[in-house]
């Protein structure tokens, strides 16, 4: 009798210590594929910005922050730091605001509407290489469509060399990324607005609510994970933007475009400087996790009405 | 019975299992196979990749050899053969810029060629001004030529006669004097200069070596820095840029863009590779049949630079195999014709550093008859130089620099005086890293 119970506790004992180890080992595959994907590549990305790597000779020494001082001190960084900001600034700005407008007109009934929509996921569907490329064609010199617009509209006498000035290139470069932000941002927008129940409004409308304060309570703060989620995503976009940008002024005229993600390009893949390219890709996403921050706790309310 | 025959999940999962490890263990010995080079492993970038396939088949039809050939894209080919090759991935053959040549020598990725048979041969068939740019300083030959060109000053000649010159500016100030009166004229951006950033370096080599300057002594220090006449390059280049002889695109404008130029007569001059004639009159045009190649480059010494890219290839129980296929993609087939190079020349009019090349009936027919084939042989042999340094491994931190330097210069944000300084600092500080 006393050894039947004996079992009995000993397989209890099992069965909760087998229980005890499910979740973890559940959890195990999705850990591994963190550790490995995310993690591993973090942690020696950080090793790496710590030291000076010869590829060829397969020699790694061990320089502390030298990597950082020469970052800092260097012609570049703070230059493509507010040459970055400035480029994020339109790369977050343009695509929201105007994504947030073609949500608002193609949800609503009108004929064309399912033309709109799909011309709305056309720049979208654009390689980044190719978006380069379109945009040089389009503010050319001596052939581009947009000096041809504003020539026939009669709004220059005379075709503008846009990527030869250094704001233009800039605001040229920026516009051609937010350009299929817009895109990918509107998609997003009007998916959100499509799940809003219509007797929110109708609601709202009861209680004497106008298209304003319908706008501010229902439709925002709808959007507003959404809008959270879209501005995050430009937001690290703004700032990792680089294979547009490449295409069409590889960083110039002079340093006009030089972003820390081409700055990150050059280091890396020209120069074979790991350490150096290292030290910049923290930096980097640094920056961008700081300011995605801080538009997250700005703009995104856990606890709000409707979410 | 019929839920006998049934798969259940667990049954599926464990025959998947089982049929991918089989696989995979099958897999491997034919991956070793591979790997030891039963078939070469040929890698190249994507400029024509059915041509180098249909070379790589003529070696086979040729040798018996078979090859395997690999395309990377152009566009970041160089990290991509990198990373490649520091993770292990067996190559033979490849196709490698020169600023490599050096580094993978050093490295052991890239093996010398001067003790394989021919060897000797080669070398003595080609202009004596093409060799240091295949060899390191001491001789050794490290690589080959896939292929070669010359810079060129291509002119129209119909624009300058109407504006009153007989003859293509022998001088840096005739050609901004020629400038000047096209722009008069109404010619808008007479003069075009591949100034990107990553080609201000190669146009850098192009107008020192025109003024007589040596760029770098034979170890690789900056003898630019030495010449008073590197200053003046800049000065006039700024000139050039600033006084509006250029578009003001011309930092990031494509040579699409500049070809279209020259063919639509918006442009006058301009300074590339000499296949860019062939590019421009296979494009067609109003100007097209007006276009010329100057004799010389404008300048004290009328110089000009000789570059190209090349063939490298690795150590390893394949060597006498891969030097086959080396010979014949850059020297010549079993036929002792040099087949691949008439076939780039037909492709888009690329050179090779041999002199009997451009005497071939068949390359001249493949080129157009707008070369002058004795002007530009006697470019090859005579008048251009090829800059050792350039195979240096440094020398690819030191290009990305002199684009930056260049551009700030020609916008007028730093003194064409500073620019030497600046690059030469710069070519100091990187030999002191190596």
């Amino acid at each position: 009798m006393s050894t039947v119970r004996l079992n009995r506790a000993e397989a209890q004992r099992r069965k909760h210590w087998d229980r005890k180890w499910i979740p973890y080992a559940l959890m195990a595959p999705a850990v591994i594929a963190i550790v490995v994907i995310i993690l591993s590549p973090l942690v020696t990305t950080i090793i790496y910005s710590f030291s000076n790597i010869d590829l060829i000779r397969d020699r790694t020494t061990f320089i502390g922050f030298e990597n950082y001082v020469e970052l800092f001190t260097g012609r570049l960084f703070w230059k493509a730091v507010e040459i970055n900001l400035k480029f994020a600034a339109i790369v977050v700005i343009v695509p929201t605001t105007l994504g947030l407008f073609f949500a608002l007109l193609l949800v609503e009934e009108f004929t064309g509407r399912s033309i709109g929509r799909t011309l709305l996921i056309l720049p979208w569907a654009l390689p980044w290489i190719v978006i380069g490329l379109l945009w040089n064609w389009i503010v050319n010199a001596q052939f581009g469509a947009l000096n041809g617009l504003l020539y026939t509209l009669g709004l220059i006498d005379k075709y503008i060399p846009f990527m030869a000035n250094e704001h233009w290139a800039l605001v040229f470069t920026a516009l051609a990324s937010a350009w299929r932000q817009t895109s990918f941002s509107a998609i997003l927008l009007l998916a959100a607005l499509q799940t809003i129940p219509e007797d929110l409004y109708d609601a709202a409308k009861v209680d004497g609510a106008g298209m304003r304060a319908r706008f501010r309570y229902i439709t925002f703060a709808w959007l507003r994970p959404t809008l959270t989620i879209v501005l995050l995503y430009n937001i690290v976009l703004g700032f990792l933007q680089f294979d547009a940008v490449w295409m069409m002024t590889q960083g110039g005229p002079g340093d006009a475009t030089m972003l820390i993600s081409v700055l990150l390009y050059r280091y890396t893949f020209i120069n074979f400087d790991l350490g150096m390219g290292a030290a910049v890709s923290n930096v980097l996403g640094l920056i961008t996790m700081g300011v995605g921050l801080i538009f997250v706790r700005l703009i995104y309310r856990p606890h709000s009405t409707y979410v | 019975m019929l839920r006998k025959r049934q798969l259940s999940r667990r049954q599926f999962l464990r025959g998947t299992g089982a049929g991918l490890a089989s696989m995979a263990l099958a897999g491997a010995p034919a991956s070793r196979l591979l790997a030891q080079g039963d078939a070469l492993q040929f890698y190249g970038w994507d400029f024509q990749p059915d041509t180098i396939q249909q070379h790589l088949d003529n070696f086979t039809a040729q040798t018996g050899i078979p090859v395997d050939l690999h395309i990377i894209p152009n566009v970041g080919y160089s990290t991509g053969i990198q990373t490649k090759l520091l993770g292990g991935v067996h190559m033979d053959v490849y196709y490698n810029f020169k600023y490599n040549s050096t580094r993978f020598f050093n490295a052991g990725w890239a093996r010398r060629m001067d003790d394989l048979p021919d060897a000797d041969a080669i070398m003595d068939e080609m202009f004596a001004s093409s060799v240091p740019s295949y060899t390191t300083p001491d001789g050794q030959l490290i690589s080959m030529p896939y292929f070669s060109a010359v810079h060129v000053l291509h002119y129209n000649e119909r624009m300058l006669s109407e504006s009153g010159f007989d003859a293509p500016p022998q001088t840096k100030q005739e050609l901004y004097d020629q400038c000047k009166k096209l722009k008069e004229d109404g010619v808008e951006a007479p003069y075009l200069a591949y100034w990107i950033k990553e080609f201000c370096e190669e146009y850098l080599q192009v107008y020192l070596l025109s003024e007589g300057v040596t760029p770098f002594s034979p170890e690789g220090e900056p003898a630019f820095a030495d010449d008073s006449k590197t200053a003046d390059v800049f000065e006039w280049w700024q000139a050039m840029f600033q006084d509006g002889m250029t578009s003001p695109t011309q930092l990031t404008d494509q040579p699409g863009e500049q070809m279209t130029a020259m063919q639509n007569g918006t442009s006058a001059f301009y300074v590339l590779h000499h296949y860019f004639l062939k590019l421009m009159n296979a494009g067609g045009g109003p100007e097209v049949e007006h276009l010329r190649i100057a004799d010389r480059m404008p300048g004290a010494d009328g110089k000009t630079f000789q570059m190209g890219e090349i063939v490298q290839m690795s150590d390893g129980a394949n060597v006498d195999r891969s030097w086959e296929l080396v010979k014949f993609y850059t020297w010549k087939d079993a036929n002792g014709e040099r087949s691949v190079h008439k076939s780039w020349a037909a492709a888009a009019a690329l050179g090779a550093p041999y002199p009997d090349f451009y005497d071939d009936p068949e390359v001249q027919a493949n080129y157009g008859d707008f070369y002058d084939f004795e002007q530009i042989k006697d470019m090859f042999g005579n008048n251009s130089d090829v800059v050792q340094a350039r195979n240096q491994p440094w020398y690819s931190e030191f290009q990305t620099h002199v684009g930056d330097e260049i551009q700030r210069m020609l916008q007028g944000n730093i003194s064409p005086a500073d620019t030497v300084s600046s690059l030469a600092d710069k070519v100091v500080e990187l030999r002191a890293q190596e």
